[in-house]
């Protein structure tokens, strides 16, 4: 898997957003924009590295100004499009148009300008736009406080004939950034609303699919059972997932940006830069986001990676230790101290 | 080869990083992507270290902690210093003392 980022620019302004460090603001500087010539080169990389899936992301991907050529260029692919839902009507009419079995609109549903949440403007309008992208469009939802409402999004599926599913995502903290994030703390109370909500979602047809960084021990055996039953697509993972920058920069995610960040060269691929991020972060996954991670059986056994690394790296720290033991030392610096005398 | 009076001073380096964990530490040597999981007195050292302690009172929570003599826990605590520079997880410098 691999996102390409094809616009820094984003017509939002999320609270929870962990992409913001890499964002540049909305306006329409070309440089916020990927070049096609660029594109092209990024899906070869996808091309040699044997991805068939090309998912773009943002900022706004939707927003690009030569939305549509990006779209032609990657045709005969199945592309991945993820977005705040409020898509220019370019770019719309483009997604309109592709068979459903060929692309998929992820559309983040509360994605907002506002700090207060999505208003009813901007609610009416993503409603419009996943009206129109139907069965191509997939909700999605980041959890960032307790207090979530989901229901809405079971009554926009039902009315739109969109994907019935929903994608729920933790919203995880940007290293050295500020963005509204969940504390891990607060993971089994939003576990149990989860759990309550799959039922309902069940009810009406509808699934429930868990991104990166959530935790096995945020459910209990019992809610497990429930989401299984509710065919809920159950993951405790954190792994690279390869976010490719306008510059070639790539990044393990946005929240670990700025950390093992590398290079895009002709001679990588996919697997070289799992390689690369694998071996950089291991030595922080020994830990998890919680201190009885790391001796938790689960984790040693390999079926949860313990959350997502960035809230597990931000548990690290460092402090200028210094502690000085007198003792005899030479005039050369071999020093010859004896405990005791 | 004539002697003085001097101190060696043990600096964690800026290259790492570490947490605690229910009985562990993890020390985080970015520079060599390794880590080191410190366990029961190490852990406890590296704690201490950790607290900015100054000697004396490392070698006196050690020998709380140990049920040592003195002597015993100065040698322990020196011990465990070296190894946790052999390790890379404290860089070693030695400094004379002035006059």
């Amino acid at each position: 898997m691999a996102n390409l980022i094809v616009s820094t620019a984003c017509n939002m302004s999320c609270s929870f957003c962990f992409a913001r460090e890499q964002m540049t603001g909305a306006s329409e500087d070309s440089l916020q924009f990927i070049p096609l010539e660029v594109f092209d080169e990024q899906l070869e990389f996808l091309a040699r590295s044997g991805i068939e899936q090309i998912r773009l992301i943002g900022g706004e991907p939707t927003i690009h100004p030569r939305f549509p050529e990006l779209i032609e260029h990657a045709r005969g692919h199945h592309i991945v499009v993820f977005t705040s839902g409020l898509v220019p009507e370019r770019a719309l009419a483009c997604l309109e148009r592709f068979p459903e079995s060929e692309c998929t609109v992820i559309v983040n549903t509360n994605a907002t300008r506002r700090p207060d949440g999505p208003n009813a403007t901007e609610l009416r309008r993503r409603a419009a736009v996943v009206r129109r992208l139907g069965p191509r469009a997939l909700l999605g939802f980041t959890i960032f406080r307790v207090d979530f409402d989901l229901d809405p999004l079971l009554a926009l599926i039902g009315e739109s004939g969109a994907a019935p599913a929903i994608r729920l995502g933790l919203a995880q903290p940007i290293l050295g950034g500020h963005n509204e994030y969940l504390r891990p703390k607060l993971y089994p109370i939003v576990g149990r609303r989860i759990v309550d909500f799959a039922e309902r979602a069940a009810r009406d047809g509808v699934r429930l699919e868990l991104d990166c960084g959530f935790v096995r021990c945020m459910f209990g055996d019992d809610d497990l059972l429930s989401l299984k039953h509710a065919g809920a697509d159950l993951g405790w993972r954190c792994s690279p997932i390869l976010d490719v920058g306008l510059d070639g920069t790539v990044y393990h995610c946005f929240p670990l940006a700025g950390l093992f960040d590398t290079r895009l060269t002709p001679d990588l691929d996919a697997n070289r830069l799992h390689e690369h991020f694998e071996a950089r972060t291991s030595p922080y996954r020994l830990a998890g986001i919680y201190r009885r991670c790391s001796r938790c059986a689960l984790k040693q056994q390999g079926e949860c990676t313990g959350g997502c690394l960035a809230a597990t790296v931000r548990r690290y720290r460092h402090r200028a230790v210094r502690v000085a033991v007198p003792g005899a030392v030479t005039l050369e610096g071999c020093e010859t101290p004896e405990p005791g005398k | 080869m004539r002697e003085r009076r001097g101190r060696i001073v043990y600096t964690a380096p800026e290259t790492s990083s570490w947490l605690t964990d229910n009985d562990h530490v993890i020390v985080v040597d970015t520079a060599a992507s390794a880590a080191h999981v410190l366990e029961g007195l190490d852990a406890v050292i590296w704690s201490l270290l950790d607290l900015s302690y100054d000697h004396r009172r490392l070698v006196d929570l050690v020998q709380r902690c140990s049920d040592l003599t003195q002597i015993e826990a100065e040698r322990e605590l020196r011990a465990t210093l070296d190894r946790f520079t052999e390790l890379g997880l404290l860089a070693r410098t030695v400094e004379a003392e002035h006059g």
